[in-house]
């Protein structure tokens, strides 16, 4: 397995509150080593808030060793300008931002590989998985508004389909891009 | 702004190059190519409504341009990938450089439905011109 190596201190203008993270000076935010476990069968988002220019993520539990560098990345894509990609892009919207990460963490299992993020031009996040024969993505495009692109390359089974308050299609999806993990004791 | 009709340019033919500018901030790592590769929200219509922007490459070059001096501007921290004018093509999408955009002679449109399978087509098929730097060796 992977493992993405630590994030370490990192600048946010949307800097995060919360138990888990601790406010320095100079709105930098510091993601405590500690927290950095491959067990995030508990971590969610508990609360989210938007006051001016400011992001608020209050998160539960231990956050997988990818999130603080998923962090960094949303700083970023939230810093982006209108038409940031000259095709007349919208600026991202941090309902957005919130909204994957929501997403992402409640769907992910302990093992699920790092997904990629990235903006979408409608000012969306899209963040993808291409493990194992399979390509999955998931695209936030609206606080309201996902989608989910699925194929396995193997077999050929292709799957769009926009999302519903019931996951259960989603979680398959990442079933098969997350190995199993090797029973205790097993050898091999 | 209006949308135009567009209609295939069947003088523009399969083996035309199209290259894409690739924001940095929308390539991914793909496990199953070891490559890195644009993300598939890179082939997407303009926020306009009009149909996806590309360059043709021999235009490019009929204006004494390389891929290169593209990377200028506002596209200067952008890269290119490429795809076909077939490859698009087999996709359903069609290629034409009407309506001409006059401050870029090598304009095209490729218009089209442009479905999440066939937007993760185009991204697994692009091929790097300009690329992330130590990243573009592997496709």
């Amino acid at each position: 397995m992977s493992i993405a190596s630590a994030p370490t201190e990192h600048t946010i203008r949307e800097y995060l509150t919360g138990t888990e993270y601790t406010r320095h000076p100079g709105d930098r935010t510091l993601l405590p080593r500690e927290l950095l476990s491959n067990d995030q069968s508990r971590c969610r988002v508990l609360n989210a808030r938007l006051t001016n220019d400011c992001l608020e993520i209050e998160i539960e539990g231990a956050p997988p060793t990818w999130f603080g560098r998923a962090l960094d990345q949303m700083t970023r894509f939230l810093q982006l300008p209108e038409n940031w990609d000259s095709y007349g892009a919208n600026a991202i919207d941090p309902r957005c931002v919130v909204e994957s990460l929501r997403l992402v963490l409640d769907i992910i299992r302990p093992n699920t590989p790092a997904p990629s993020f990235v903006p979408t031009r409608s000012g969306g996040i899209q963040f993808e998985w291409h493990e194992h024969g399979i390509d999955l993505e998931v695209e936030v495009e609206a606080p309201s508004s996902c989608s989910v692109y699925f194929l396995n390359n193997h077999t050929k089974e292709e799957v769009e389909l926009g999302l519903s308050y019931d996951l259960s299609r989603l979680i398959e999806f990442i079933d098969a891009i997350s190995p199993a993990r090797p029973r205790a004791g097993s050898s091999g | 702004m209006e949308v135009p009709q567009y209609a295939d340019d069947p003088t523009i033919t399969n083996d035309a190059v199209l290259w894409r500018y690739i924001r940095p901030e929308q390539v991914v790592a793909d496990n199953n190519l070891g490559c890195y590769r644009p993300s598939s929200a890179c082939f997407t219509d303009s926020s306009d409504g009009t149909a996806m922007s590309v360059l043709l490459a021999n235009l490019v070059a009929v204006s004494n341009r390389h891929a290169s001096d593209l990377l200028t501007g506002k596209w200067h921290d952008t890269y290119l990938a490429s795809f076909t004018a077939g490859f698009a093509r087999n996709l359903d999408l069609g290629v034409t450089t009407d309506p001409p955009v006059p401050e870029e002679p090598a304009h095209a449109w490729v218009f089209g439905k442009k479905t999440k399978g066939v937007r993760s087509r185009l991204a697994k098929a692009a091929q790097w011109v300009i690329g992330p730097p130590a990243l573009d060796k592997g496709k």
